[in-house]
Parts: structure tokens; sequence; C-alpha cells
């Protein structure tokens, strides 16, 4: 080699050195950085990773802020927080009962940001469930269950009690009062199946309550076992299971043909290609990505009416991301997440109270364990997945209470639900119910007989009134949903404030007998 | 096969690798089940003592609280009742009427007899004795019948 050839590869050397940042930056997108033409924008899309989820153009309904409310979104992201933060504390967090409480209070008290990062974690887990429920609100009203979204709708109801068996398993793991008891009676309602059984006779031979109860606390009493075991459940399983269906969610979404919308627009019901039907192989399409429409490649036929994901939806989602992590850290800075009093097995607190998602679902089981904490739910979660099975009708998707009809629908299912309930309610607290009039009564008559069991039957009469008023199942599905909405709100009203110490019935906090707040 | 036809070769392996496979998914399953069932539970005893027959010489009631179970005596005798709510397990305080519960307001009376709220069952009595080596002794695994006392 000669000399200048030396000098060449040390210039080719340095030069290349100065543009490294550019051919990494090169390396790492398949596209100019930000991408321009409306081609570089879907492929920034389509090609990136953990854009793909996305379709390359969206309706423009889909970035409407007051259709979706970002609530869905929102779930995504406070999950994402609750990950991240959840990894964290478990560098601290020691799943023992004589270690757990320590720990906690050592990462308030003596990990810098420690008190934080737990605020966020509490927080955001409160959040979520509210965001979650609200979502299924939104879905629910603007009829985006219907095909063919059914199976999506089944998948968020799934994710609506994973999210709450996370929060559950979650403020177990501090092993304080209020984890403690929960325990207690999580494991009990896991348990009193064993209600129904005995009152029909059966527990000698068939025991099934108990077997779930000593399978999910691993012995018949609170301890090491438990407490290991619902750590497990919560760092371990339920993330992973969770992530599977948020991630089949997801992808359902989009090959469900994105959020849904108002049919308004021809151009997404009618294929563009006449010849489709016979076109050769119609299950291939261009279609899902919405790079091209229609199964042939018809390229620059975009309707007006659609958006660029790049950068229309991504500024979107970093708006909505950008709001729950400022939620989240304010919240945090302002207000700690609850730690009660050391575990103590021989004193419950006074009242002992669920957190406020649960308190509904506690007035319930203040009837009757097995109704209350088993029946309901499951009826409540399998009438919820039947929701888009029974009404089939295919019109009003995407829009809020299919219209007028279904508003007065709302509001004479709300009005109904709360004079029910409260009159109900109302009657339970002063007269009592057959176990106050009759000690004797035997508990099948309260299992079929008791408030919560009323309540059920008072939403079907309204239920098939409405059916039968309109001959509309999704106007009867409106006014069964919004029962379902307006019962979770007074019961857990009731729950929340107007019960205090032996479950008794108060205006007001500051009426408690001999407990004072400071 | 049902018909008394022959089936060929390939269907019979299909068929055989079809029902193995459920057969080894059932078993997995079964198995774990087992798996997370203990054969042993790490629990304390279900007696305990109480201490000497002498001891017990006032009329009245004591609270056992690592036990979660009430002592009480009256002139008939000594009786043991659990402070353990029937309805979901949270433990009962004292009030003029008897017993009230602090986690859905179930209530019962002085001899722990339901009389309001959502508790499916009575609060048990359990069983009194004397051990041979003269202790009054508890079995919170045997329960006796409601009103039933030990003399002392
Ligand atoms: S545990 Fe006693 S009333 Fe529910």
């Amino acid at each position: 080699m000669s000399t200048s050839d030396k000098k060449g590869a040390a210039s080719v050397f340095i030069e290349n050195f100065k543009r490294i940042p550019f051919s990494f930056r090169d390396a790492f997108s398949r596209h100019d950085i930000p991408p321009e033409s409306e081609r570089e924008k879907a492929a920034a899309v389509f090609s990136n990773f953990f854009l793909h989820l996305h379709p390359t153009r969206v309706s423009s309904h889909v970035v409407k802020p007051t259709y979706t409310l970002g609530l869905g979104l929102m779930c995504v992201f406070l999950f994402l927080i609750l990950g991240v933060t959840g990894v964290v504390l478990m560098i601290y967090y020691i799943p023992h009962v004589d270690g757990a409480y320590a720990s906690v209070k050592n990462i308030r008290y003596a990990v810098t940001g420690g008190k934080f990062v737990i605020n966020v974690h509490r927080w955001s887990a409160h959040g979520m469930v509210l965001v979650v429920l609200l979502h299924m609100m939104r879905v629910f009203y603007t009829g985006s269950y219907k095909a063919p979204r059914e199976f999506n709708w089944m998948i968020g109801v799934v994710l609506l009690s994973l999210t709450l068996a996370l929060s559950f398993t979650g403020y177990l793991l501090p092993y304080d009062q209020l984890a403690y008891w929960a325990m207690t009676i999580g494991a009990n309602i896991a348990g009193s199946l064993t209600e129904l059984t005995d009152a029909i006779g059966v527990t000698k031979f068939f025991d099934p309550g108990k077997l779930q109860k000593q399978l999910i606390i691993g012995g018949n009493t609170i301890g090491e076992p438990s407490l290991i075991r619902f750590y497990f459940l919560h760092v371990i399983f339920l993330p992973i299971v969770i992530s599977i269906f948020i991630g089949v969610h997801l992808w359902r979404i989009t090959k469900d043909g994105g959020l849904s919308k108002p049919l308004d627009n021809k151009q997404f019901t009618e294929s563009v290609n006449p010849d489709d039907e016979k076109s050769p192989n119609p299950d291939k399409t261009y279609g899902l990505m919405s790079l091209i429409r229609g199964n042939t490649p018809q390229v620059g036929n975009y309707s007006d009416d659609t958006v660029p994901t790049w950068p229309n939806v991504l500024l979107a989602e970093g708006a909505v991301f950008i709001f729950c992590l400022a939620a989240m850290s304010l919240l945090s800075l302002f207000f700690d997440a609850p730690l009660k009093e050391l575990a103590n097995p021989s004193v419950p607190e006074n009242p002992a109270k669920a957190p406020w998602y649960f308190l509904g679902l506690q007035e319930l089981v203040s009837y009757s364990a097995f109704v209350g904490g088993i029946l309901v739910p499951s009826i409540t979660v399998l009438g919820l997945m039947l929701i888009p099975f029974l009404d089939r009708e295919l019109h009003d998707v995407g829009v809020w209470f299919s219209g007028s009809k279904g508003i007065s629908v709302v509001k004479r299912s709300a009005a109904y639900g709360f004079f029910s309930l409260v009159v109900l309610i109302a009657f339970t607290i002063k007269f009592g119910w057959l176990r106050s009039w009759f000690p004797g009564v035997p508990q099948i008559v309260i299992i079929a007989i008791n408030p919560a069991t009323v309540i059920i039957g008072l939403f079907a009469l309204w239920y098939f009134k409405i059916l039968k008023e309109t001959g509309s199942m999704r106007l009867a599905s409106i006014a069964a949903f919004t029962l379902f909405v307006i019962g979770f709100a007074v019961l857990t009203y009731v729950g929340t404030f107007l019960r205090g110490p032996n479950w008794e019935f108060f205006w007001l906090q500051s009426q408690w007998p001999g407990i004072h707040f400071d | 096969m049902d018909d008394g036809e022959k089936i060929d070769r390939r269907t019979f392996i299909e068929k055989a690798g079809f029902y193995s496979f459920w057969l080894t998914l059932a078993a997995s399953v079964a198995g774990v089940v087992k798996f997370l069932m203990p054969d042993v539970f790490d629990e304390p005893s279900t007696s305990f003592r109480l201490g000497k027959p002498e001891e017990f010489t006032k009329d009245g009631g004591t609270r056992l609280e690592d036990k979660n179970l009430m002592i009480f005596k009256d002139p008939e005798g000594l009786y043991a009742i659990s402070a353990i709510c029937t309805h979901l397990g949270c433990i009962v305080g004292e009030t003029p009427a008897g017993f009230a519960c602090p986690c859905h307001g179930s209530r019962f009376d002085k001899q722990g007899i339901v009389a309001g709220g959502p508790a499916p069952r009575n609060l048990p009595w359990f069983k009194i004795y004397l051990s041979p080596e003269g202790y009054l002794m508890v079995d919170t695994a045997a329960t006796v019948t409601i009103g039933e006392k030990f003399k002392i």
C-alpha cells in the first residue's frame, strides 16, 4: 500500500467517526426523522416494532377527544406506570409476615423517593380501576361492543376482573390491618360456597368452598403461606396474564377495524373494488394496515376523513401519557398512600372497610356472603359478557347512547335504579331483614331472599319491561347496563359514607360513637 | 371403531396422539392443583391449656387474644365461645346485647346465637376438658352444644 492510500484510510475513519450519530440514526430508523411525505409517515408507523400496533392512517373520528376521552389509552399508560413502579418496589419489599410491614415502612421513610414511588403505585392502581370502569362505560354507551367486536368486549370484561384482582392482591402485601382482614374476608368469601353446600346438606361429602379457600391461602388461617401466594399472584402470575390479555385486546382493536365509529361514511362498508367477490384471494387484504383500502393495491385513494397516524395519533397518545404521569405525580406529591397499623389477628378495625371499589360489594356481602361475594359478581360478569351476544342490532355503532331514545332509557333506568335501591336499602336499615325477625330462619332462605337477590330481581324486571316496551335489545341492554352503573354507584356510596362501626348506618362520620379523627 | 369397523393405522395414531395430548394436559393440571395444596399445614395445635381449675374462682369473662376465644364462668360452670364471626372471619367485639362484628354487622346474643346480620351460623362453643395432668384444656376443633358448661 502506498502512503496516500493509508492517508485515505485515516480520513475515511475520521469521516465515518464524525458521521456516527447520523449513521446510527439511519440504522435505527428506516425513514427520515421526522418523516415528511405521506408515504414516509406511513412507513414510520408500519416499520417500527413499537408503533406497528397502529394502523398507518385512522379515521379523524378516532382522534376526536370527545369520542374516546382517551380512556383506553389511560388504562394502558397507568398499567405501564404500575409495572415500572412495581418493579422498583420489589427491590425493597420483603414478602414475609415478619418483614413485609417493616419493609414498606422502610420504603416510605428510609429510601430516597421511596414514598413517592409507593404513592404513585397506589394511586395509579386506584386510577386504573376507575379508568377501566369509565372506559367500559364509554365502550358500552357508544355501542362499540357490537360485531365484530364482541370477542374484544369479553376480553375487556376479563381485563376488568384482572384489574380488580391485581388491585386486591396489591393492597394485601403491606401486611397491615387492611391487608390482614382483606385476606381473611377474601379467603372466606372463596370459602363461602360452603354456605350453599351447608344449606343443601352436602358439605360432609363435598366441600369445594374449603378446598378453594385452602388453595388460595395455603392453609386454614392467614399466615406466611397466604402472603407468599398473594405476592406470587401480584408480581408474577397476574401481571403475565393481564399483559397477554392487554396484548390481545389491543391487537383485536386493529383487526376489528380500529376504534368504532358511526357508519356515516359508505366507503368503510362498501368495497372499493367491485370485483372483490371474484378476486382470487379475498383473505389477503391490505386494508388492515390502511396502506390501501380494498383488496387490491390502489394507491393514493385516501378519503378525506382519515388522518395519518404520524403525527396525529402519536401526539394524542403522548398528550394522554403526559396527563397520566402528571396527574399521578401531583396526587403522589400531595397525598400519601394509606398504610394502617401492623396486622393484628385478634382485633380488626371497626369498621373494617375495603378500598372504595369493593365497598359496594362489601355492602352486598353484608346481606349474605355467598350471594354478595360469589353469586352477584358471577351474574354481573356473565351478564356483561353476554351483552353483545344478546344485542345483535348493528345500527348506532359509535353513536353515544344510540341517540335520543337511548338517552331517555338511560334517564328512566337511572331513576328507577336509584329509587328502588334507596327504598330497599332504607327498608333494610330501618327494619332489618329476615334474620332479625325470625332468628332461626334457615340459611337457604336467606340465600334465596335477601336484599342482594331482590336487587337482581328488580333489575331483571326492569330489563324485560324495557325490552317489551321498545322491542329493542339495544335499548334493553342500555337499561340493564345503566342499572349496573347506578347499582355500583349507590352501593359504593352507602358502603363508603353511610356505614360506621359494626357496619351500622350513620349519616355522617362525625356521628360515629367513641371514635375520633384528627 | 364404534360399529366394529376397522380403522386404519393413520387414523389410529392420530386419535391416540390426540387423546394422549388431552390426557397429559389433564394430568398436568391435576398435578398443579395437587402441588398447590400442601400435604401438611403448618398450624398451631387446636387444643391448649387454660390453667388450673383453682384459678377460675371468680365469675365473669376473659378473652384469649391470641386464640380469638372468649372464656366465661358463671355459677353453672365454664364455657368457651369462639370470637371468630361465622360470616367471613372477623373478630367480634362485646356489646351490651352480646357480640357484634365490625366487618358486615353480624349480631349475636350473649350465648353466641345469631341475632341479626349476615352470619349463617351461631358462634361455636368449644369443648373444655380436664387433662391428665389436671389442667383445664380447650379444644377448638371440637364443639359442644350451646349451653353445655363445664362444671369445675
Ligand atoms: S365477618 Fe362478621 S359480619 Fe362479616
